[in-house]
C-alpha cells in the first residue's frame, strides 16, 4: 500500500505544507473574495446564515471566522447559495424520495455538514473552471455520499450520519486501483484540491 | 435444480447484481446512466447492523428478465424503488480479488447467491481510515469489473436524465445542460 501511494502523490495543494495542521482550516479573506466571483448569479434563493457558522460557539468549534468582524463580512458576502450547495440539497431531497423500507434518510448532522463544507469549498473555488458537480445521494444509512469521476481519477466524499467527513481518492488503471487512500476530516481546502485533481484526470 | 443448492459456483459463472434507483446517476460526459460506487459497499443499516454480503443472481438459473421480475422496478405507491438496472460480474474475477461467492438459494429465488468477504463499511471516526480505504477501493474495483446487463424498464434512462436535469437546473453552463436537448427551432 505504501509503495503504491508513493507512486501517486497527492496534489501539491493538499499536502501538509499548504494546509494548516489544525483542521478545519480557517478560510482566508482572499477566499471569501473569490466566493463572490464564483457565484454565477444562479442562486435565486437566499440562504443567509447557513453558509457561515451560526454562532460564536459554532465558529470556534469549526475553527472558521473566529473573529466577529470576519463573520459579519462573510454574512454580507454569502447571501446567495453556491450552485454546489443548491445541487447537493436537491440531490439529498431526491435521495429521501427514493428511500425504501429499512432505509434511513440523510441525518440532520450529515446534511448540515454537507451544506457547510460545500459552502466553504465553493468559497475557495475560482470562477474558472466551473466546479464539476458530483454524483450525490445516499445508500439509506443516514449518510450523504458524493463522488467525482474524471478519466482515471475518483474522489468519494462521505458525510456520515454523525456529521463526520471522510474523503477517499483513487487512481484506476484498467479494472485495477493503482493508488488509493482516505483522508479523515478533510478541510474545505483539501476537498477543493482533490476536486481540482479529479479535473486533471481528463488530460 | 439440485445444482442450484450446491454452494460451489464455477469460476465461469456470470452473476447479476441489481442496482437500485438510489444508486443511479446521469453521466453528463457519457450522456448515459451510470452507477455510483457506493452501490458496491456493504450497507450499514440504521440499527447498526451491516449486510453480510452483496446479493446477486446466478445467470445459470435465471434470465435477466426473471431477475428483474423478482427485484421489481416500481413500488405500488408510484414511488421509484426496486432495481431497474442489472450489472453482470464474473465469478472468477471476484475470486481473484479474494472474495467468496456462495450460493444461497431461497424458495422464491433459486438463483440467489452472495458475494462474501467484502470489507466492512468504516466506523464514522478517525480510526476508520484503513477500513474506509479498503471498502471504497473494493467498491471501485467491483464497479470497474461489472458490466451493464440490462434495464428493467424502458424509461430508466429518461427517468434518470430528468432527475439530473431537475437537480442541475440553473446551475450548469447552458452548453453542458442542454447537450441532449433538441436544437431550438430556427
Amino acid at each position: 500500500m505504501a509503495t503504491s501511494l508513493l507512486a501517486e502523490p497527492r496534489p501539491s495543494d493538499m499536502t501538509s505544507r499548504s494546509v494548516p495542521t489544525s483542521r478545519p482550516c480557517a478560510l482566508p479573506t482572499s477566499a471569501m473574495t473569490i466566493g463572490v466571483s464564483a457565484d454565477r448569479g444562479s442562486g435565486e434563493t437566499t440562504w443567509a446564515g447557513d453558509t457561515t457558522p451560526r454562532s460564536a460557539a459554532d465558529a470556534t468549534a469549526e475553527g472558521n471566522w473566529p473573529d466577529p468582524r470576519r463573520q459579519a463580512a462573510a454574512l454580507r458576502i454569502s447571501t446567495r447559495v453556491p450552485p454546489l450547495v443548491q445541487y447537493a440539497e436537491r440531490r439529498i431531497a431526491d435521495a429521501e424520495a427514493l428511500l425504501e423500507e429499512g432505509d434511513a434518510p440523510p441525518s440532520p448532522e450529515a446534511r448540515t455538514a454537507c451544506r457547510h463544507h460545500f459552502s466553504l469549498v465553493a468559497g475557495v473555488w475560482p470562477s474558472t473552471p466551473p466546479m464539476p458537480l458530483p454524483f450525490c445521494g445516499s445508500s439509506g444509512a443516514g449518510e450523504v455520499f458524493c463522488e467525482w469521476r474524471r478519466g482515471s481519477r475518483r474522489v468519494f466524499l462521505t458525510f456520515h450520519p454523525n456529521g463526520f467527513l471522510s474523503l477517499f481518492y483513487a487512481r484506476v488503471r484498467g479494472v485495477g486501483v493503482v493508488a488509493a487512500d482516505t483522508v479523515p476530516r478533510p478541510s474545505h481546502l483539501e476537498t477543493a484540491g482533490f476536486i481540482r485533481w479529479v479535473l486533471g484526470g481528463a488530460e | 435444480m439440485s445444482d442450484a443448492t450446491d454452494k460451489s459456483i464455477a469460476c465461469s459463472e456470470i452473476l447479476l447484481r441489481g442496482i437500485r434507483w438510489k444508486h443511479l446517476e446521469w453521466d453528463e460526459e457519457a450522456a448515459d446512466v451510470t452507477v455510483r460506487s457506493d452501490a458496491f459497499i456493504r450497507q450499514r443499516r440504521p440499527d447498526g447492523t451491516v449486510d453480510s454480503d452483496l446479493s446477486v443472481d446466478r445467470l445459470r438459473y435465471s434470465t435477466v428478465e426473471q431477475s428483474f421480475a423478482r427485484w421489481g422496478t416500481l413500488f405500488t405507491k408510484g414511488k421509484l424503488t426496486g432495481m431497474p438496472v442489472a450489472r453482470s460480474l464474473h465469478t472468477g474475477w471476484l475470486r481473484d480479488l479474494g472474495l467468496r461467492v456462495l450460493a444461497s438459494p431461497t424458495p422464491e429465488n433459486p438463483a440467489h447467491a452472495g458475494i462474501h468477504g467484502l470489507p466492512e463499511p468504516p466506523p464514522p471516526n478517525d480510526s476508520g481510515r484503513l477500513q474506509a480505504t479498503a471498502a471504497s477501493r473494493m467498491a471501485t474495483k467491483l464497479l470497474l469489473l461489472s458490466r451493464f446487463a440490462g434495464y428493467g424498464r424502458d424509461d430508466v434512462r429518461e427517468q434518470i436524465r430528468r432527475r439530473h436535469q431537475h437537480a442541475t437546473a440553473g446551475l450548469l453552463p447552458p452548453v453542458a445542460r442542454d447537450r441532449d436537448d433538441p436544437p431550438p427551432p430556427e
